[in-house]
């Protein structure tokens, strides 16, 4: 799950500092809750820094007298530790689609009870048509945000590319293409690639014709990358042509650069990985209802066109009233895709997955 | 002079709890340095390396299981191999550069020889990682070598091969050794006195034979130091390899890295480190071993 360490490395900075000052005054304040009705006090946050930006919650800390204290992490594994040691000094905590069954089974999570949630409407179809966020009937999570991993390519170089991860595997373009380093994500890209029933759940058969397929390319890979800069720079000086786009808003920045080449994303007609975040409440959540609070003003345009509008990250609200005529375009073109958004899942063995990456890189 | 040495001998003699106080001070910080920074972190990965996995969770119960993994699974061995064969490979190209560099300036007037000594060393003021951009800058296809190789017209095309292949990780590698190799050879020489080699002129010896009788013999003990400083330097890297190397032939390194991800599997991780240690304890003993035999005149 790279996209994890190479969010917003100047925020985490930030965060940091800012972090361990928040801990101290966690440490001092009273805890404070009003009625399910006019919920107020303190809410705590375990998060990814940017989460909790003062935008937006700022106003939700004005229209609830309420004060918000984040605590931040930096991978999903650590989020995890936190949660199952530490659960009830959290009311709102965001881990990613492919973690919430992960939460459920190790009973951290408190099931959510839709009538407390009535903005639940306001997210897309596509959004309320998920069903990874439900464990045996109960919801658990409500989607905060993502993002797309499309194929970002040299449009002044590679004019009018097939909408399709073949692009990757094109032989034409041998030793100028570029590939994530990292097992889980280039498996399910090759799954889909292949066209395989789940990418998720994969057999023995498709694990080999994955395998296959991921030595086939690895004779065509320039440079397997590992980071947001590093595929900026690949791209920037015509080392590779195209590679999947490992953080939203790279093709915007190099273009904004204005350099030598033009930058173009596409979405694959086998289907984009996506990431999603989410926000679940702690089974020991101190302060329940102010987080049913958060979790509905969560799924308003506020906080979803900030996230659109600063981060390029995908809203799970229609958002299109609410944002500048330059990202207007981005969240159409997100829209137009997002039936062909195939979510990160927990995958069935991700130790087999390291494996084969393993033999994948160590060639012959 | 007198009065010092009976001053010296009065206080030695006369304050024995003081002197145990210190010695007990200075020892207790030797040990709690030790077990802080050497056998902490290596108790941890010896624990992880006989635990196990379940799940997502590491089950602390001895185990081989992490041991027979890679027994079974020819591609670590293979991974194994490969990066001791590029370590083995980078530390006698670095000896074989860094030893007439190190021979040169020991022989030079003491004022020139220690300007020289710090322009070897200055690349080690530059960070490790800049160090790595900028040879990505200079091999890239757009870089400053393939633009000259074109110019000169040795080749009509960029030359992908400099960059993000084996070649691109020896370089970067070997530059990276080089004064960590020419420190210790260069120490060694420089102890050699001329006299030593003057006498073997005069009893007829040959340069080239004064030079591998007498100097070379020598310099052994600074050959085999620098040598296992390059040696564990490119075997334990997996910085270099992942932002220089290719699309093929990844090192032991990155594998041990991959264990700690998504994977979430310290236990294999630290099985490997444990064996990436035990291979540079072996070669370190025996290229040290070669090298102080090596020393004894003939």
């Amino acid at each position: 799950m790279i996209h994890r360490f190479f969010r917003n490395r100047k925020l985490r900075a930030v965060a940091l500092v800012m972090a361990f000052a928040l801990v101290l005054t966690a440490c001092s304040s009273a805890t404070e809750s009003g009625s399910p009705e006019s919920p107020t006090g303190q809410l705590r946050l375990l998060a990814w820094a940017g989460y909790d930006d003062p935008s937006w919650i700022s106003e939700f800390e004005q229209q609830y007298d309420a004060e918000v204290v984040t605590t931040y992490v930096g991978s999903v594994d650590e989020m995890f530790a936190k949660v199952r040691t530490q659960g009830e000094n959290f009311d709102i905590v965001f881990p990613d689609s492919s973690s919430i069954a992960r939460y459920v089974e190790t009973g951290l999570l408190r099931p959510l009870d839709r009538s407390r949630l009535p903005n639940l409407k306001n997210m897309l179809p596509f959004w309320q048509n998920q069903n990874y966020y439900e464990v045996g009937g109960d919801m658990y999570a409500v989607p905060f945000t993502g993002g797309a991993t499309p194929i970002i390519y040299n449009a002044t170089l590679i004019p009018d590319p097939e909408a399709s991860w073949g692009l990757l595997w094109n032989k034409e373009y041998a030793g100028k293409l570029g590939m994530l380093d990292d097992s889980n994500n280039s498996v399910v890209i090759t799954a889909l690639y292949l066209g395989l029933d789940d990418p998720f759940n994969l057999s023995d058969a498709d694990f080999e014709l994955v395998k296959q397929s991921l030595v086939e390319q690895s004779a065509l890979i320039r440079k397997y990358i590992t980071g947001e800069d590093e595929e900026a720079n690949l791209l920037a000086s015509g080392e590779i042509l195209a590679a999947p786009e490992i953080e939203p808003g790279i093709a915007d920045e190099l273009n904004a650069e204005g350099g030598e080449y033009v930058f173009a994303e596409l979405f694959p007609k086998e289907g984009a990985l996506a990431w999603v975040d989410n926000m679940v409440i702690p089974d020991g959540s101190p302060n329940p209802d102010l987080a049913y609070a958060f979790l509905n003003f969560a799924l308003t345009s506020t906080v979803q066109a900030g996230l659109v509008s600063k981060y390029s990250f995908l809203p799970v609200i229609d958002v299109q009233a609410f944002v500048s005529d330059e990202t207007k375009a981005k969240v159409a073109n997100l829209a137009e895709f997002i039936d062909q958004l195939q979510l990160l899942q927990a995958p069935e063995d991700p130790e087999r997955r390291v494996q084969i990456w393993t033999e994948v890189r160590a060639g012959s | 002079m007198k009065t010092t040495e009976t001053e010296r001998a009065t206080r030695s003699q006369g304050s024995p709890r003081g002197d145990a106080g210190v010695r007990l001070a200075l020892n207790g910080t030797l040990l709690l340095w030790l077990v802080v920074f050497v056998v902490l972190p290596l108790g941890s990965v010896l624990a992880n390396a006989f635990w196990t996995m379940d799940g997502a969770f590491v089950v602390k119960d001895l185990s081989l299981t992490s041991f027979s993994t890679i027994l079974e699974n020819p591609v670590y061995g293979k991974v194994l191999l490969r990066t001791l064969v590029n370590a083995l490979l980078v530390a006698f190209v670095a000896v074989a550069l860094a030893y007439p560099l190190a021979y040169l300036v020991s022989r030079e007037s003491s004022r020139i020889r220690n300007r020289l000594v710090v322009l070897v060393l200055l690349p080690l003021w530059m960070g490790y990682l800049m160090r790595i951009f900028a040879w990505q800058i200079l091999l890239g296809r757009q870089g400053i070598v393939n633009s000259v190789l074109m110019w000169l017209g040795v080749t009509n095309e960029p030359i992908g091969g400099l960059l993000y292949g084996p070649v691109s990780v020896w370089i970067a590698l070997v530059q990276i050794s080089i004064p960590f190799v020419f420190v210790p050879i260069y120490l060694s020489l420089e102890r050699i006195p001329d006299g030593i080699i003057e006498s073997s002129r005069d009893l007829g010896a040959s340069p080239r034979k004064s030079f591998t009788r007498i100097v070379l013999p020598l310099s052994a003990p600074g050959i085999a130091i620098g040598f296992v400083f390059a040696f564990i330097q490119a075997f334990g890297d997996y910085v270099t390899p992942t932002l220089l190397g290719g699309s093929r032939g990844i090192l032991i390194g990155r594998v041990i890295v991959s264990q700690f991800g998504i994977a979430y599997n310290p236990p294999l991780g630290a099985a490997l480190g444990l064996i990436v240690l035990a291979v540079t304890v072996v070669s370190v003993v025996v290229v040290l071993r070669l090298g102080a035999r090596e020393a004894v005149l003939e």
